[in-house]
């Protein structure tokens, strides 16, 4: 789940992607705006068939968050 | 409608004048019943449409059961996701005689427990999603807006739409709070009719013939321009419901026109660029540019064929995009507009309905927010401050005469915004009032100008500019490749400082690690990034 979490991060990130980790914050490290966060969960839910209720995303501070929710929620 | 240079011309004045939101959903249904008036997103993939006769008609309804089951003269609160049930809800509490209050869903329960105090608010309409936020507030009738709808059915249609007096209340909006706590802004009947009829004259209904709207409604650019405006132009509205699917909805609504903030902008550019260097089309692009600004001196303007494939990211009609809520830096306006893409920057504020200028399609300033709108009066006061009077100016702070009376004396209404007039009657903003930044030598300096040259460097993610200890003080969010290059920064500094008098340079270069402080509207709340002067 963490290598299919970043493979979809990494076409957003600028920097080297071997250096995402769970602890990697969205914002903080990844450099992306909150709106980018939300465009970007589009794009997790088309590849995992889920519906990410608008009310989570601010809670997904870190890659781990949006590894987490994917392994409880996704197939 | 054939090709006109930029200049003067006269204001649009096609449609009847409405006094009141009920007028206008009246005239609607009566001149042109079916067409579309609203399209949206229904489950994930089919679409709903609803003509201008059925929102009429399902607004009396529910306006009926307002009346019969909560009464007149109450302040009830609308708080949900951008949905249809969300404007009918509105529109309904408006027609049945009573005041509306949009409060931000994205808040705390805790902050909006405290809004709808402060707005004597006695029910609310919630979307279900966001029920929580409203459990517990003592006194409150709640109800959901898909519930209003459902109730509503059997109501009768022919129920009479309260005509209200346009200096009667009709909504409640508050402020974004970026420099304190926010504010109950009061706004009539006539500033909502005012708002809708007055600035609807600068813009050239032709141009539109489809708007996504994508703003949340609680804000009045959101409503009053996004909606309601486009409304009364009688443009198919495209209701965004999530920004999950804006760029899926920028698809199927394929709109002429879309209402933004600055921050879409800039995301919307980022994305563009992204998917250029994707593609390796980065030099395919750059002489594009220079081909298409080549032809456009010949008069030929071959732009929306150049880069067709920009375009269609937008839908592939996109004509306009009016910005409004946020300062919007000028190199955004020049490269939308070198893909065919014009920005029209406008200016206002929740305390004028919100709009006082915006720029028209073939009238409009590069850095300018835009031409007065007609009706309204903007005067610049001794120290430089903009001020409005006019039938979009608020009544006032809701139960809060000291604060009204800080902004709004004999009408005229003080922005707190710096800038000047010139001559054809366009607005340039210089900075803010508070933030202006006043050394000991008596030296003013708008934080706001040193600000937008750093943000042009591809190093800047964001800028604070203040003053510390009378020397002024850069506070840089660097993107994610430049963190940490303190060199790179003060050599920025030295560029910025290029030019400048001694006291309008910046001495000191601080690097940030972590985003400044936002509010839910993501605008960086300015007095609480700027580290205390004991600190």
């Amino acid at each position: 789940m963490f290598e299919r979490t970043v493979a979809i991060l990494a076409d957003h990130f600028d920097g080297d992607a071997s250096e995402i980790t769970r602890e990697s914050a969205l914002v903080d490290d990844l450099g992306l705006s909150s709106l980018e966060v939300i465009t970007i969960v589009s794009e997790f839910e088309s590849e995992f068939d889920i519906e990410v209720p608008d009310r989570v995303i601010p809670t997904l501070r870190t890659v781990g968050d949006i590894v987490d929710y994917l392994e409880k929620n996704a197939e | 409608m054939a090709k006109r240079k930029n200049g003067a011309y006269p204001l649009y004045d096609r449609m009847p004048p409405i006094a009141s939101i009920s007028e206008m959903l009246e005239l609607k249904a009566k001149t042109v019943p079916d067409s579309i008036a609203f399209r949206f997103r229904k489950g994930r993939d089919q679409i709903e449409e609803k003509t201008y006769s059925d929102v009429y008609r399902e607004v009396r309804k529910a306006a009926s059961w307002i009346e019969r089951n909560i009464g007149k003269n109450q302040h009830i609160a609308v708080i949900g996701e951008n949905s249809y049930e969300w404007l009918i809800a509105f529109f309904a509490v408006l027609g049945s005689g009573n005041v509306a209050a949009a409060i931000d869903k994205e808040l705390p329960a805790n902050e909006v427990a405290w809004m709808v105090g402060k707005a004597d608010v006695t029910a609310v309409f919630i979307s279900k999603t966001y029920s929580d936020l409203v459990e517990g507030i003592d006194g409150l009738k709640v109800n959901t807006l898909k519930g209003l709808l459902s109730a509503s059915e059997e109501e009768s249609d022919e129920y009479a739409l309260y005509q209200p007096g346009r200096d009667e209340p009709a909504s409640i909006f508050f402020t974004s709070g970026t420099s304190g706590r926010s504010k109950a802004v009061m706004l009539s009947h006539g500033n909502l009719a005012s708002e809708i009829t007055d600035v609807s004259k600068l813009f050239d209904p032709e141009d539109a013939k489809s708007v996504l709207a994508v703003l949340p409604f609680h804000h009045t650019f959101g409503l009053n321009v996004a909606i309601l405006m486009a409304y009364y132009y009688g443009v198919a509205i495209f209701l965004n419901k999530s920004l999950k699917t804006v760029q899926d909805d920028l698809l199927l609504a394929k709109p002429d026109v879309i209402m933004l903030v600055p921050m879409f902008i800039e995301v919307l550019y980022k994305k563009i660029y992204e998917g250029i260097k994707k593609n390796g089309k980065e030099k395919k692009v750059e002489k594009g540019v220079k081909l298409s600004n080549f032809l456009l001196k010949l008069g030929i303007d071959a732009r929306r064929k150049l880069f067709r494939e920009i375009i269609d990211v937008f839908g592939g009609n996109l004509k306009y995009i009016i910005s409004g809520g946020a300062f919007l830096d000028q190199m955004y306006v020049k490269s939308y507009r070198e893909f065919g893409i014009e920005i029209l920057n406008g200016y206002g504020t929740t305390e004028c309905s919100p709009c006082v200028a915006v720029n028209r399609n073939y009238h409009k300033y590069d850095g300018s927010v835009g031409m007065i709108v007609p009706g309204t009066d903007v005067r610049i006061s001794p120290d430089g401050e903009v001020q409005v009077k006019g039938p979009v100016t608020m009544m006032g702070y809701y139960n809060d005469p000291e604060a009204t009376n800080e902004v709004l004396q004999d009408g005229w209404y003080s922005t707190g915004d710096l800038g000047y007039v010139n001559d054809e009657g366009f607005i340039f903003l210089t900075g803010r009032k508070k933030n202006l930044i006043i050394l000991s030598n008596g030296e003013n300096i708008s934080p706001e100008e040193l600000e937008q040259d750093f943000r042009k460097d591809p190093g800047v993610n964001e800028v604070l500019v203040y003053d510390r200890k009378n020397m002024i003080v850069a506070e840089i969010l660097p993107e994610a490749d430049y963190m940490g290059k303190t060199e790179y920064f003060d050599a920025l500094m030295e560029k910025v400082n290029e030019g400048r008098p001694a006291y309008k340079r910046v001495a000191k270069v601080v690097l940030r690690t972590e985003d400044f402080i936002r509010n839910t509207s993501k605008k960086i709340v300015r007095y609480k990034n700027i580290p205390k002067e004991e600190d």
